[in-house]
């Protein structure tokens, strides 16, 4: 049984320089964008996988949806696992809830013979879109092989980047849903970890230049009750006359004023919030600078300060 | 049915899955009515396998009325390719796919139920801020967001004039519509889709019945000579899918 009892609602900020955040496999690997708005896309799966990357390679979690990285026989073979998760269908169901910390979180649907089981996950995030409009640049570059045997010449190598781009993602936990995947309140402890550490330890060479800024979850009294697109109430005021030309956090001032107000109209209803912010962020609310972990505090919300 | 419930439902995207489309997954223009029956369930928090029978046309009536301009976008995704991956858990099949997503959607549902008890239930949910399971459209990662309008009065009027319906438009019958070009008022971008309008008997996940649908684009009311309709008290003209 999951001993998850609150609901919680999840804003997560970090941002990127030149790199790309989320290629689009039909699309030359093009960092995805909504090209009506100019706003830079990243899927919730993207996210997801960080986070079950982190969990697995960091925390010795294990996950069921899993790609191999290494085939030098530390991992199991496809028989011994499938054995490990049991021959029907429940049994499957109960042994990949009890092992693995991702469907608990996310859910699965996991194929059998003729048959299928499926999990809704109690966590769900929305697909994450840039705080302003992002440039999208093409960089090209000699490759260090030739193409076949008989060229003179090296290749040349081609790829799309964003000069830099501020993403944000909004999600929820659902106590009701966690019954069904029996969540317990350590997974998500390792969750709030796995967004902050995993985005900073994605260290491949499109992700390199990732890091994560804001991370902020908000813990209900209420049963059932969240306040809703909280992500919403934060909006990016730049000096620059393009917001395509924002190459970095002293470009912009992070507004608040939206999220503080939702905030305090529900802080009857809320039981805690957990914040973890990067210093070099501004943050205001009504055009005054503020600091948020004293604004929270001023509300009288009980506020924990995260620190991975 | 004297009063009916109001609320309206939005987010960023939405992906109502035409049932004919697997690998090259299309979406519905409006969460089609048996869709909606799954949202209220889930801010009700009946079981995802249980809730088919509550929601049959005989007890419960919905209808849908676009509020933000119909535009679709095309994502690129990169799936698990099931058909040659061996073992699920350790995965180096992929194969992309485009997904259709509606862009900011954003409908207002009007709902009512033979069932007092059920009625007064999401009720309840609504007027509190509530939901039991997180409601979304469509697809888990499209989150919903959902606003409570209010309990409002409806009334059946048999018809016989040209009126405006506000809501779309589901073509059960015949009936006429005023398509006329050389009024300003009927121009527009008018389409029509087939889409799951009841489940089978039995508490099955069967549709037993499809409906055509048809709405204008960017959400305008349709003027024609219904058969019968309903007057909701803001003043909005609605037909039950």
């Amino acid at each position: 049984m999951s001993n998850l009892l609150q609901r919680s609602e999840i804003v997560f900020l970090y941002d990127i320089k030149d790199a790309n955040p989320n290629g689009d496999p039909l699309d030359g690997n093009k960092p995805r964008m909504d090209e009506e708005t100019g706003i830079n896309l990243v899927t919730d799966v993207r996210l997801k996988r960080t986070i079950r990357d982190y969990l697995y390679d960091f925390k010795g979690q294990e996950i069921f949806v899993r790609e191999i990285f290494k085939e030098n026989g530390t991992i199991q073979s496809g028989k011994e696992r499938s054995a490990d998760f049991g021959k029907d269908a429940q049994e499957v169901a109960k042994n990949v809830l009890d092992k693995c910390i991702d469907v608990r979180l996310f859910g699965a649907t996991i194929p059998l013979n003729n048959n299928s089981v499926t999990f809704t996950g109690p966590v769900q995030f929305n697909m994450g879109r840039s705080l302003h409009k992002v440039e999208v640049t093409y960089i090209k570059g000699t490759g260090a092989f030739a193409s076949g045997e008989s060229s003179k010449q090296k290749t040349f190598r081609e790829e799309y980047i964003v000069p830099y781009s501020l993403i944000g993602f909004y999600g929820i936990i659902n106590e009701n849903a966690a019954q069904h995947t029996n969540l317990a309140e350590q997974d998500v402890d390792l969750l709030m970890e796995a967004i902050w550490n995993g985005t900073k330890n994605l260290i491949s060479r499109s992700k390199i230049g990732q890091m994560p800024r804001l991370l902020l979850k908000v813990d209900y009294a209420e049963h059932s009750y969240h306040i809703g697109d909280l992500l919403s109430g934060i909006k990016l005021i730049t000096s620059k006359s393009d917001e395509r030309e924002i190459r970095g956090m002293d470009d912009f001032v992070l507004d608040f004023s939206g999220l503080v107000n939702k905030l305090e109209k529900n802080r009857q209803r809320i039981a805690g919030i957990k914040l973890q912010v990067d210093e070099g962020l501004q943050i205001q609310k009504e055009g005054q600078a503020i600091e948020l972990a004293k604004v929270i505090s001023d509300l009288g919300i009980k506020l924990d300060v995260m620190q991975f | 049915m004297e009063k009916c419930l109001v609320f309206e439902v939005r987010g960023d995207w939405a992906h109502f899955r035409k049932i004919y489309t697997t690998s090259s997954p299309l979406s519905y223009s409006i969460p089609p009515r048996t869709t909606t029956a799954g949202l209220i369930a889930a801010v009700i928090g009946l079981d995802k396998t249980q809730y088919y029978d509550y929601f049959t046309k005989d007890r419960a009536s919905i209808a849908v009325r676009i509020i933000n301009p119909i535009r679709k976008f095309r994502i690129g995704l990169n799936f698990i390719n099931t058909k040659t991956a061996k073992m699920f858990a350790q995965i180096r099949e992929r194969t992309q796919v485009k997904q259709e997503l509606v862009k900011k959607p954003h409908y207002r549902i009007y709902f009512y139920h033979t069932d007092q008890e059920m009625y007064q239930n999401l009720q309840g949910f609504l007027e509190r801020g509530q939901s039991f399971y997180t409601p979304y459209l469509g697809l888990s990662e499209y989150l919903a967001h959902i606003e409570y309008i209010g309990e409002l009065a409806i009334r059946e009027v048999n018809g016989g004039v040209e009126v405006p319906i506000h809501s779309v438009l589901p073509l059960h019958d015949k009936f006429p519509i005023n398509f006329d070009q050389d009024d300003p008022d009927q121009r527009g971008e008018y389409f029509k889709e087939t889409m799951p309008n009841d489940f089978e008997r039995g508490n099955q996940r069967v549709v037993n019945e499809f409906a055509k649908v048809l709405f204008e684009r960017k959400g305008k009311a349709i003027k024609c000579t219904p058969n019968k309709y309903w007057q909701v008290g803001n003043g909005e003209n609605i037909i039950f899918l």
